[in-house]
């Protein structure tokens, strides 16, 4: 079949592609203003820094994604990712309010373990009792955070200069998983970022579950009516969410080589920033894995170019809010100017 | 031969019986129709062939050469009235939804077999077009090739050319026809009954929950079919239309709105001229992508329009106006008597400070419910518990109650059974004959005859014929004139 330009210019795929090169444009006119003011910018101890920044916030914010393509929400990830590092620290090392202490490994297991049961709660809530995954997920938020400060007793957990000090093999197998450094220096945690891409990108655009998430979320009764598993995709997609939030959790517990009581709830709401960035549609059935890429790197580099300007992270607060709130507006804006004028020309065209 | 029976179906919802023991037993070999008026049961009949529902009691049986089939859901394809498809996915990818294949890989349908269906009916060059940039016409062709793509014994067709016009309905009973012709049961339920004598070989009447007659073969005609669903409406409609044609003469010198060479600002239509008379019904009439629909949006305002030097047109007629479909008009959250008043300001429905008087939206609504001839058990029932047939009146009534000079509809009569149809008609009429001006995209020739007091075809977004319906006699000579119209390449004038 013969695509003409005209006949799909203005047609939602062109769209998409455009918004893609828009966000890519942007993060390239941000940089470049940067190094224009900072020139250590560039630099590839910068870099190292604004790729390893992004790592958490990629690895969740695919899973995220797919929440976001069936037309749910996860607001529980920052939580979550607090939680997972805070049990298998508490297991692992002593000090919290846990009577015993487990082998590196079990800890590790249990992080995870509790991670996916918070996943299996929200699913259960928003799937079985009927719950708005928004107000499930925002509970499970608070229940999180607050079972990390029950459990640690808001202890903040060194492995290095823990007292008993774990075994040799235990600690340089932790620090193996995220903290270690490879050839130039590169940190083993951006594998991680690495695999999840490949691996999300996969899961959504070369396989069926994927492109079912594309249907429910499109048109949630259609897909009923087609009887496509839909509870049962919910499920897989909040275990999903709450696995990635939790492995991120203890993968940045061991780059970082400590964990304590954080604010989680900016992690949540960076996450949801950037799938939305990426040009995901809150109401379902919209959302690339590339997109959500582009939409961590734009925050990153905001984060990072912003730090490097010295604004003070009061203004770099404000700033992302805006850009935020400036990204998916400017995206509304171009689509309707860019889709009237494929219109125009497509009528033009097929007069012709 | 694939037969499909049902033993003493029963289905209640509440206090209502949809289904009262209904006998079936349909043969596969032929198209056959189930006809009734709202709420007979027909949609619940479909909903449990199509196991989207369960009986209360009874069974159905359906049974292939090789025996009875288990889940006889899995055997059974719908093409549901709105289409059940997917905005957010291209028309490839709705049909390879629920049946994708492969787990891993780029999902598609079967490109040939998916190819040859889209060519059928007449859509294959939106197939990688999304959903949501193509017409309703077009989604519900692709409900329709959903189903054609499913390997069913059993096709059920719920107004499947609601949205189409003539040819492409002509096509797809054909298409019906040979689905029947390769040994499949093919059920079609619609409110038009000049579809069931052009393509059913047996017609079943619904009524009351069960099957209360048949009409086979040469005996089907739409008197036939109209004497069996009710007695007393058939005679009230063919009054109702010789009374409407003799008032159509009101004519008055100033137009309500005048079009000077309107266009569309995205070249829907072109170089448009129309005045809109008081007291007449006006109907658009063109294939989608003609400029027709479009240039009723624009002309109810829900599409920028724009005059011959390419300002914006202005206009001091008010004018309210009515999406095709009832998703779009209705307020499914609300009562009947709030859907009534949904569309009126402060000053209406407001009391002291403008803030919401509930008694005069009570007083509101049930003097529009007399008014408008809405059947309902009460202003505070939610609008969902209506027939779609009263739903469609609320959402009129709601419309004239703006008292704008104009009102713009789109498909007023679509999912409507006959005697609302012809409520709908007389309101209409009622209302142009205050002095007001209706207009309405048609897309069907029996609406055209029954509905407008000139018509305006379009044709590549430019008018291509107008008629004066007081010299049009019957149905066959309109629908002769507006397929010479569409197709001719020249103007002419008639009637």
């Amino acid at each position: 079949m013969p695509k003409s330009l005209s006949a799909l210019l203005g047609t939602q795929k062109v769209l998409n592609s455009l918004r893609t090169l828009g966000l890519a444009l942007a993060i390239v006119l941000i940089a470049l203003i940067v190094q224009s003011q900072r020139s250590a910018f560039l630099s590839p101890e910068n870099m190292l820094t604004l790729v390893r920044s992004m790592v958490a916030l990629g690895m969740v914010a695919f899973a995220q994604m797919l929440v976001i393509l069936l037309g749910e929400i996860d607001l529980s990830v920052g939580a979550v990712y607090g939680l997972a590092g805070t049990v298998a620290a508490t297991l692992w090392l002593g000090g919290g309010s846990l009577p015993f202490t487990t082998p590196l490994l079990v800890a590790l297991a249990a992080g995870l373990g509790v991670a996916l049961l918070t996943g299996l709660v929200n699913g259960f809530l928003t799937v079985r009792a009927g719950l708005p995954s928004f107000i499930t997920t925002l509970g499970m938020l608070n229940v999180a955070d607050g079972l990390s400060l029950m459990i640690s007793n808001a202890t903040t957990f060194t492995p290095a200069y823990n007292d008993p000090l774990p075994p040799a093999w235990e600690l340089s197998f932790f620090h193996g998983l995220g903290g270690a450094l490879m050839a130039y220096d590169i940190p083993v945690e951006t594998l991680w970022l690495f695999g999840a891409f490949i691996l999300f990108w996969v899961l959504r655009h070369r396989t069926v579950f994927g492109f079912r998430l594309v249907a429910m979320g499109g048109n949630a009764e259609a897909a009923r009516v087609a009887r496509l598993p839909l509870k049962k995709y919910k499920y897989v997609v909040f275990l999903l969410s709450a696995l990635m939030a939790g492995l991120a959790g203890i993968i940045d517990f061991s780059y970082v080589g400590s964990v304590g009581p954080t604010q989680s709830s900016s992690l949540s709401f960076q996450v949801i920033a950037a799938v939305v960035i990426g040009g995901a549609s809150l109401n379902g059935g919209r959302g690339t894995v590339v997109g959500t890429l582009l939409g961590v790197i734009l925050l990153a580099l905001l984060n990072n170019g912003l730090a490097l300007l010295g604004v003070g992270s009061f203004v770099q607060l404000l700033f992302i809010g805006l850009v935020t709130i400036g990204a998916v507006w400017l995206d509304l804006v171009s689509q309707k100017l860019i889709r009237s004028a494929g219109q125009r020309s497509a009528r033009t065209g097929a007069a012709t | 031969m694939i037969r499909l029976t049902g033993k003493a179906i029963t289905k209640r919802y509440g206090a209502t019986r949809a289904l009262d023991g209904l006998d079936l037993d349909l043969a596969s070999g032929e198209i056959i129709g189930i006809a009734g008026p709202n709420g007979a049961g027909k949609s619940t009949l479909m909903r449990m062939l199509a196991g989207e529902e369960k009986a209360d009691s009874g069974e159905i049986v359906l049974t292939r050469p090789d025996g009875p089939v288990q889940e006889v859901w899995r055997r059974v394809a719908v093409v549901h009235q709105e289409p059940h498809v997917w905005p957010n996915m291209t028309v490839e990818q709705n049909l390879a939804v629920g049946r994708e294949g492969r787990w891993f890989g780029r999902v598609a349908p079967d490109p040939d077999a998916a190819g040859a269906v889209l060519e059928r009916l007449g859509i294959a060059q939106f197939a990688h077009h999304e959903l949501a940039d193509l017409s309703l016409a077009v989604q519900q062709r692709v409900e329709i090739a959903r189903a054609m793509l499913s390997d069913a014994d059993v096709y059920l067709f719920d107004e499947p050319n609601s949205a189409l016009t003539e040819q492409e309905s002509e096509a797809l009973f054909a298409t019906m026809g040979e689905l029947a012709a390769d040994d499949r049961i093919v059920l079609l339920i619609t409110h038009r009954l000049n579809d069931f004598v052009r393509s059913c070989q047996r017609v079943l009447v619904l009524r009351d929950g069960r099957i209360s007659g048949e009409i086979n073969g040469a005996a089907i005609s739409e008197t036939a079919i109209a004497a069996q669903l009710t007695a007393t409406h058939a005679s009230q409609e063919t009054a109702s239309t010789g009374s409407g044609r003799t008032a159509r003469s009101v004519q008055s010198s100033k137009p309500v709105l005048r079009l000077d060479r309107c266009s569309d600002r995205l070249g829907a239509f072109n170089a448009v001229s129309i005045d809109l008379m008081p007291g007449r019904i006006v109907a658009l009439s063109g294939v989608e992508g003609s400029g027709a629909r479009e240039l009723a949006q624009a002309i109810g305002a829900f599409r920028p329009i724009h005059t011959a030097d390419g300002s914006k047109l202005r206009s001091d007629a008010s004018v309210s106006y009515l999406a095709a479909s009832r998703r779009h008009t209705v307020f499914h959250n609300m009562s009947v008597g709030e859907n009534l008043a949904a569309r009126l300001g402060g000053n209406v429905i407001g009391g002291r400070g403008r803030l919401l008087d509930p008694a005069k939206i009570e007083t509101l609504a049930r003097r529009s419910i007399t008014r408008y001839r809405v059947k309902t058990g009460g202003t505070e029932l939610p609008i969902t518990a209506l027939s779609g047939g009263n739903q469609q009146k609320v959402v009129l009534g709601a419309a004239m109650e703006q008292n704008t000079d104009i009102i713009v509809i789109e498909e007023p009569t679509r999912g409507v059974d006959i005697s609302s149809k012809a409520d709908i008609y007389e309101l209409l009429r009622d209302f142009a004959a205050e002095g007001r001006s209706v207009v309405v995209f048609c897309t069907e020739v029996q609406e055209i005859f029954d509905a407008a007091d000139e018509v305006v075809v379009l044709s590549r977004g430019a008018i291509v014929g107008r008629i004066d319906m007081a010299g049009i006699a019957d149905i066959p000579t309109l629908a002769d004139l507006l397929a010479r119209y569409e197709s001719g390449p020249a103007k002419v004038k008639a009637g």
